[in-house]
């Protein structure tokens, strides 16, 4: 099962262009050991790219020039740097993220399940759009990207990651939230909160470590096997000695 | 309790119903609505086919003696054959109850596959039971991929009941867990003597949500299996029965036929003796694997438990236990602090470094860089703070009087002498504090250390009074004695401005029940806390529980009075401090942590003589072992 280990904040630099993500090192007791996965969230407003980092694997994107969210992704090996730097194409855009740490996935190439987004306009409870979902136990991120300075709240059952505003080239609010889907079927993460009339794009990635296990089979050329039994946990009889 | 419940062999010819082997249920029988499953070949030998389309289904009830009702833990353990063709819909494996709406019949427990909508080829797999009001609970389910119509297959699941508002439910395909998840509905209904059904789940009369699989062998256990039980029957059933039967097929004459067939005589026999071998030879491997507490299941660390005199609370999940057991084991390497730290490192969830040992000396040292609001108590007239470099300040504002009685408002920081017991024989015992700075003190205020008696309010005042009669500094004492009445300033010397160092001592030869008259040796140096001493014996009573610093007046003052106070010393050789050690864990962080558990073991590793409890804040608020010890913190608080 996918676990939240840790999380960072990128800090996000318009003149080079660039965001640098620190990724969260020890002690502690939080940090990136081999195996785990560096999951990357982008997100800006308005249209602008990046240069995917070497090593990186695209797990893909979402939205349009309201606002837009980038998913990348890598498998923590023996020489992971303290941090990597995102090159962005232009400055024209403001740039936010968060990087997350998680544990417990399979392969990165099964990551991802579904995703969606949705935009909202001067409300002040914006939606989240829904995203289908196959195992309980996957991981359900949504990110709320609205412009102005705001304050987010995520809607009940869902942790709050990070959330901050920044103004680096044009004000805006984001927040990231993360819950356990505990369902399968269709997710419907509800509304956030916010302090204002907020405008902007909802964001929903459902997160899996792997596909559903296929069980091993008992399999005998001649059926006639000891199968199950009940354990006898009777405390032992003590036998008086000379009995 | 740590017990099957119910096991169901299915191992009957056609024609005779399946029993229960361990005789909690009647033999299972069919009514209207549902019909019999027929045998069919399975991996153990014969089970029985439910077919959807047949509505088969089999129901039984509580032999009245014994019981089937589980409204907590549970674990249901299945050999099982799913066939997707003609199914459709959920399936039920087992459910206890019939949902008649009588409370007996309500579904304590249940299981129930189905292949998932818009996702075929794999499945769902799912606890249910009904909470207090009859509400149908769906638990959250496990997914897996079918293995193929009519391959038989290991699926268990497990329910772990922590409170009314958290269930924990795991799921597992042959030996590995696929899912652990939580849901908040945790009222499980459901009563004695009620029914159990196979392959058909029956509300309001009606039989529905039936099975499309060849059930082999179901198990229901009252506890959660563990993850390495679970893993260890797999590996039985798959590792150590085969392998017995290929040890004694082994043990042919090289170049012997007599096991080519496997399916004739000779053949079937031989697996009989090598699954009983493999078997045997899968129980030590349990056992090996289980038996230490790191592994052990809940019948069996139930028994380390006894060996420790531990006990375990009744919603302890099986991690908690262990954890517990194994932290009484790392205790018994030592009283030291470093195995102290380690003893406690499994249960704060922490490494042994970060685990925090507190103990104490019989001498409190206050050099006042902050104002620990859990040491000293304030009054209410005046302004108490910390001015640099690091020196208690008090500050009164012009014309405020201050009563010489410290009770019960006035101008103050005190703590207790010893603990907070009252009336604490102040002998052998001294308190020493300096006055930094009191420049300006007007006529009439007295700055300086006190002692308090709250029996009979009464304040003994030492340190430096700016005397209307004489207009000058003069250092000395005053008394509110305990007949209310106020003994007049005494002076001991005229001083010039700077820092003090006051010292408060009783005489050790001095009998205590002497009352006022005995001696209190007053200490004073203007050169530094050990040295420059000039000493006076005066008559006081040796009888107080508190001590401090603080302000009164004889007269209002013209101006602020602004004193600041430092280098706080109390030495209480007959305290009881050295006798309490703790276990602190930071609640900064992160991770969770079993403090009950910690207690139990500060108690069990701790000398008799000594008093020992984990915590999680160092706050005084209150608590004495001696008084019946209300807390677990280095000053009581119980968390």
């Amino acid at each position: 099962m996918l676990d939240l280990v840790a999380s960072s904040r990128p800090v996000f630099n318009p003149a080079t262009p660039k965001l640098t993500f620190t990724v969260p090192p020890e002690p502690g007791g939080l940090y990136a050991r081999k195996g785990d996965v560096l999951f990357a969230i982008l997100v800006h407003a308005p249209a602008d790219g990046f240069t995917l980092p070497a090593g990186w694997t695209n797990v893909g994107n979402d939205g349009a020039s309201v606002a837009t969210v980038h998913y990348i992704a890598r498998m923590v090996d023996d020489r992971e740097p303290a941090s990597f730097v995102v090159s962005l194409l232009a400055s024209s855009a403001e740039w936010q993220g968060a990087l997350l740490v998680l544990r417990g996935s399979g392969a990165l190439a099964l990551i991802k399940e579904a995703s969606s987004s949705a935009t909202f306009t001067a409300d002040a409870t914006p939606d989240t759009p829904t995203a289908p979902c196959l195992q309980a136990i996957n991981l359900a991120i949504v990110t709320w990207s609205a412009a102005t300075a705001l304050t987010l709240t995520p809607p009940a059952g869902y942790a709050a990651i990070d959330t901050y505003s920044t103004a680096l080239v044009g004000a805006r609010s984001v927040l990231f939230a993360l819950a356990r889907a505990n369902q399968t079927g269709t997710l419907s993460p509800g509304a956030a909160t916010a302090s204002g009339a907020a405008t902007g794009r909802a964001f929903v990635i459902v997160l899996r470590d792997a596909m559903p296990l296929q069980p091993a089979e008992l399999v005998d050329l001649v059926p006639g096997n000891i199968g199950l039994v009940g354990i006898d946990t009777r405390a032992p009889r003590e036998i008086p000695f000379g009995a | 309790m740590t017990s099957p419940i119910v096991l169901m062999h299915f191992d009957e010819p056609e024609g005779v119903n399946p029993s229960d082997s361990l005789g909690n249920l009647e033999n299972m029988f069919t009514e209207p609505g549902i019909v019999a499953p027929v045998v069919v070949a399975t991996w153990t030998g014969v089970g029985r086919r439910f077919l959807q389309a047949s509505t088969s289904g089999l129901v039984a009830g509580d032999i009245s003696a014994n019981g089937t009702m589980l409204p907590r833990d549970a674990t249901i353990q299945v050999l099982i054959a799913p066939i997707l063709t003609g199914a459709s819909g959920p399936q039920t494996i087992i459910a206890r109850g019939i949902n008649d709406g009588s409370t007996p019949e309500r579904y304590a427990y249940g299981l129930e596959i189905e292949e998932q909508a818009g996702n075929p080829g794999y499945f769902e797999i799912r606890w249910f039971w009904q909470d207090g009001a009859g509400t149908i609970i769906t638990a959250p389910p496990g997914v897996f991929k079918h293995a193929g119509d009519g391959v038989e297959v290991m699926l268990t699941a497990t329910r772990r009941w922590e409170g009314s508002t958290r269930v924990v439910v795991r799921y597992y395909i042959d030996r590995r867990m696929i899912a652990e998840l939580v849901t908040t509905d945790g009222t499980i209904s459901g009563g004695v003597t009620g029914s159990t059904s196979i392959g058909a789940r029956k509300a309001g009369g009606t039989w529905g949500r039936f099975l499309n699989a060849t059930i082999d062998e179901l198990l229901v256990t009252d506890y959660e299996m563990s993850a390495d039980e679970i893993a260890q029957t797999f590996d039985r059933l798959t590792v150590h029965q085969p392998a017995g039967s290929a040890m004694f097929q082994g043990l042919a004459p090289p170049g012997a036929t007599w096991f080519d067939n496997p399916s004739n005589g000779i053949g079937r026999r031989a697996k009989v003796v090598g699954q009983g071998l493999g078997l045997a030879l899968s129980t030590v491997s349990e056992l090996r694997s289980v038996f230490l507490p790191d592994k052990a299941p809940a019948w069996l660390v139930a028994r380390w438990e006894r060996l420790y005199a531990l006990a375990a609370k009744p919603l302890d999940s099986l991690d908690v236990r262990r954890a517990r057991v194994l932290a009484r084991m790392a205790a018994d390497e030592g009283y030291s602090i470093p195995a102290l730290q380690a003893s406690f490192a499994t249960l704060f969830n922490l490494e042994a470094e970060e685990v925090e040992i507190l103990e104490f000396a019989n001498e409190i040292r206050d050099s006042f860089a902050t104002l620990e609001a859990e040491r000293w108590s304030q009054g209410t007239i005046g302004t108490w703070d910390i001015a640099a470099p690091g020196e208690l300040r008090i500050t009164v504002t012009s014309g405020t009087p201050v009563p010489v009685n410290v009770t019960p408002n006035p101008c103050h920081v005190w703590t207790p002498i010893d603990r907070d017991k009252i009336a604490t024989f102040f002998v052998h015992a001294y308190a020493q504090g300096k006055i930094a700075d009191y420049a300006g003190l007007p006529s009439g205020a007295f700055v300086g250390m006190f002692l308090h008696a709250r029996i009979g309010s009464r304040t003994f005042w030492f340190g430096v009074f700016n005397n209307p009669a004489t207009a000058t500094n003069q250092l000395g004492y005053c008394e509110l004695n305990l007949a209310g009445y106020i003994i007049a300033f005494t002076a001991l010397a005229t001083i010039a401005a700077g820092p003090i160092w006051l010292r408060i001592k009783v005489a050790p030869a001095v009998g205590i029940f002497s009352g006022p008259t005995d001696a209190i040796t007053l200490s004073w140096s203007t050169i530094g806390p050990s040295t420059g001493f000039a000493s006076a014996t005066v008559n006081a009573s040796p009888v107080y529980d508190l001590v401090g610093f603080g302000v009164h007046t004889v007269a209002t003052p013209g101006v602020d009075i602004v004193a600041r106070f430092d280098d706080f010393v109390l030495w209480t050789p007959e305290s009881l401090r050295p006798f309490a050690w703790f276990a602190y864990r930071d609640p900064a962080l992160a991770g969770s942590y079993d403090l009950i558990g910690a207690c139990a073991l500060a108690r069990k590793v701790s000398p008799a003589h000594m008093y020992a409890a984990a915590c999680a804040s160092k706050s005084l608020i209150c608590g004495d072992p001696i008084f019946g010890q209300v807390g677990y913190v280095p000053m009581g608080a119980d968390l």
